[in-house]
């Protein structure tokens, strides 16, 4: 029972995202609300990498904006320079992004908490200087433009885009909640929990460190190649703090180690911003103000608050009836 | 008093555990001292020393946890001395730990279900391609999971978080977890330390039934006499070296043992 359960949980929150998604174009008005739409979707991807990595496995990674940074770039010198078609770029760019991965967590995941933090740190810092000063290679600050991309002599329009990164969005949620429901996603928690007990229980922690490392840079890398497309450049911006801090902020206000708090983190941090402007330069310390409330009053992000609600509501309706229960059986 | 009945029979059964001259030092201190027994199928085996005689650095030694200095660890035909730890579980080693380990921010059961990952396929591309078959076969763990809860009798409390559970119940639960896997061998790290008179008689019975369906178990505990009436064969252990080994009759009348542990203990009281 509790299987069919489990089944269900992993498919309903995506076709519902996907339905209220499809329709949320016919609502918009303008191309700025589909960008950031866009945008939403892009930083749902790149956080769901990062809620598995921190989330659930507990290795925290300060360097998720190199590796979106390095999916662009990637994919636009493939494309662009190197004259590839998309549909070679696409998947190369990833396997860059994996490889890199690969070769930087070998000798990073033997640190932890803090020091972990700051050696993934320098690898974005690393990145973002290297895209700045070679200029020949990246165009330096400026960046490069990216090319529309084209099927068939047909141009895919930004509602086509759009609809292509909510379907991508939706998969990558789906990967996450079968890996979450399933003995990986135990495995996972089991490494932030007790590594000596995971490795008596079979669990190849260095391999699993390794593993949901690579698969975060990946998600990352492919939320990159999804900016460049919907920003139609690449620039060294990519890989800096803003990135990161965008990252840190979806996790605390969606809340890490669930299933949607990405989604919702990336909507809070990507529409908040459009309604503080009428405030005007006060629009920053009203938004950090907030940012903090967030922190001491909501700990685990807008997924414990939902949660939470539920309970007292139940139990504000299941009160009343225990009460008169007990009041019925203290009589005889 | 059934279990040494048992005894000729189970000493008879084939070699387990085979420990060869084991030795661990840690810098100048010599923690176990060319310690060597055997554990044969069907037994139950306990390791016995007054604090600090090097119990639990042979535990873990045994477990992996440590690389012996010297000598060597045979387990299933096998040296397993320096295999990694990860690798013990697929070969029918399962433990306890002396301080409770389990994984916080997961349901009971979730952390039973833990016990069963070796036996799982390992990695995310090849369980993605796999998609239909992991799925299945989490159908099946919930149920043998819950089987297994129910053994210990935490069924009630499957999808409670770990964290509400009291001592007594988190110490079943490791050990719930540890038969997950599967084991052929059971080796407890003081499995009734913390626990009241009550709990620490049902976990002997838990363990006389394990026993008696055939699994071998080897415990490092403090109470004796909780240890005389349960294991078939005790080892002692005095500053790292054993001192002297038999059925629990003969250890309660051997003389080294006396001097080391017992009449210490007894000066004490």
């Amino acid at each position: 029972m509790k299987n069919a359960n489990t089944v269900r949980s992993m498919l309903g929150g995506p076709a519902l995202i996907l339905l209220i998604g499809a329709l949320v174009p016919l609502l918009l008005t303008s191309g700025f609300h589909l960008r950031l739409v866009s945008i939403i979707c892009i930083y749902t991807i790149l956080c769901t990498g990062f809620n598995l990595l921190y989330g659930y496995a507990g290795q925290i990674s300060m360097g998720q904006q190199g590796f979106f940074a390095l999916g662009a770039y990637g994919f636009t010198l493939l494309m662009a320079t190197a004259g590839w078609s998309f549909s070679a770029a696409l998947p190369a760019a990833l396997v860059i992004c994996a490889v890199v991965a690969l070769l930087i967590g070998i000798p990073l995941l033997r640190l932890r908490s803090h020091y972990l933090a700051m050696a993934t740190l320098c690898f974005g810092l690393v990145f973002a200087g290297v895209a700045s000063r070679w200029i020949e290679f990246t165009g330096g600050t400026a960046g490069m433009m990216v090319p529309s991309l084209k099927f068939a002599g047909h141009i895919v329009s930004r509602t086509e885009l759009y609809y292509a990164l909510l379907l991508l969005m939706v998969l990558v949620l789906l990967l996450q909640n079968f890996i979450v429901s399933t003995h990986m996603g135990r495995a996972l928690m089991s490494l932030r929990g007790d590594e000596t007990a995971a490795q008596s229980l079979g669990v190849n922690v260095t391999a699993w460190k390794l593993r949901i490392f690579v698969l975060s840079a990946v998600l990352a890398g492919l939320a990159g190649i999804a900016s460049a497309l919907v920003s139609r450049q690449v620039n060294p911006s990519f890989s800096e703090f803003p990135i990161l801090v965008s990252i840190l902020t979806i996790a605390v206000v969606g809340g890490l180690g669930t299933r949607y708090g990405a989604l919702l983190g990336a909507c809070v941090v990507v529409i908040a911003p459009q309604g503080l402007t009428a405030f005007g330069e006060s629009e920053t310390v009203i938004y950090g103000v907030c940012l903090l409330l967030f922190l001491m009053f909501m700990p685990h992000g807008l997924s414990g608050l939902f949660p939470t609600l539920f309970r007292r509501l139940r139990r504000k309706a299941v009160a009343p009836a225990i009460g008169a229960a007990q009041a019925g059986e203290a009589k005889p | 008093m059934n279990a040494f009945k048992q005894q000729p029979g189970a000493a008879a059964g084939e070699v387990m555990l085979d420990i060869k001259g084991a030795t661990m030092r840690f810098g100048g201190l010599v923690a176990v001292n060319d310690v060597s027994l055997q554990v044969c199928k069907g037994q139950v085996y306990g390791l016995l020393g007054p604090n600090g005689a090097g119990k639990s650095t042979l535990f873990n030694l045994v477990t992996g946890v440590l690389v012996p200095t010297a000598g060597q660890i045979g387990f299933a035909r096998q040296d397993v001395s320096t295999l990694a730890l990860h690798r013990r579980s697929a070969l029918g080693m399962a433990r306890t730990f002396q301080i409770v380990r389990v994984f916080h921010g997961m349901s009971v059961l979730d952390n039973v279900l833990m016990g069963f990952h070796h036996t799982l396929i390992d990695g995310l591309l090849p369980s993605m391609f796999m998609a239909g078959r992991v799925l299945r076969r989490e159908r099946q763990l919930r149920e043998e999971g819950m089987a297994l809860l129910a053994f210990v009798g935490l069924a009630a409390r499957a999808e409670d978080r770990v964290e509400h559970l009291p001592h007594g119940q988190l110490r079943l639960l490791e050990i719930a977890r540890a038969l997950a896997s599967g084991p052929t061998l059971l080796l407890l790290d003081e499995p009734a330390a913390g626990l009241n008179d009550l709990e620490t008689r049902n976990l002997g019975q838990l363990l006389r039934k394990l026993n008696s369906e055939g699994l071998s178990i080897v415990l490092v505990e403090h109470n004796i006499d909780f240890m005389m009436g349960l294991c078939h064969r005790l080892a002692v252990l005095d500053h790292g070296s054993k001192i002297a080994e038999g059925t629990p009759q003969q250890i309660q009348v051997d003389e080294n043992v006396i001097e080391a542990y017992l009449g210490r203990r007894a000066s004490h009281a």
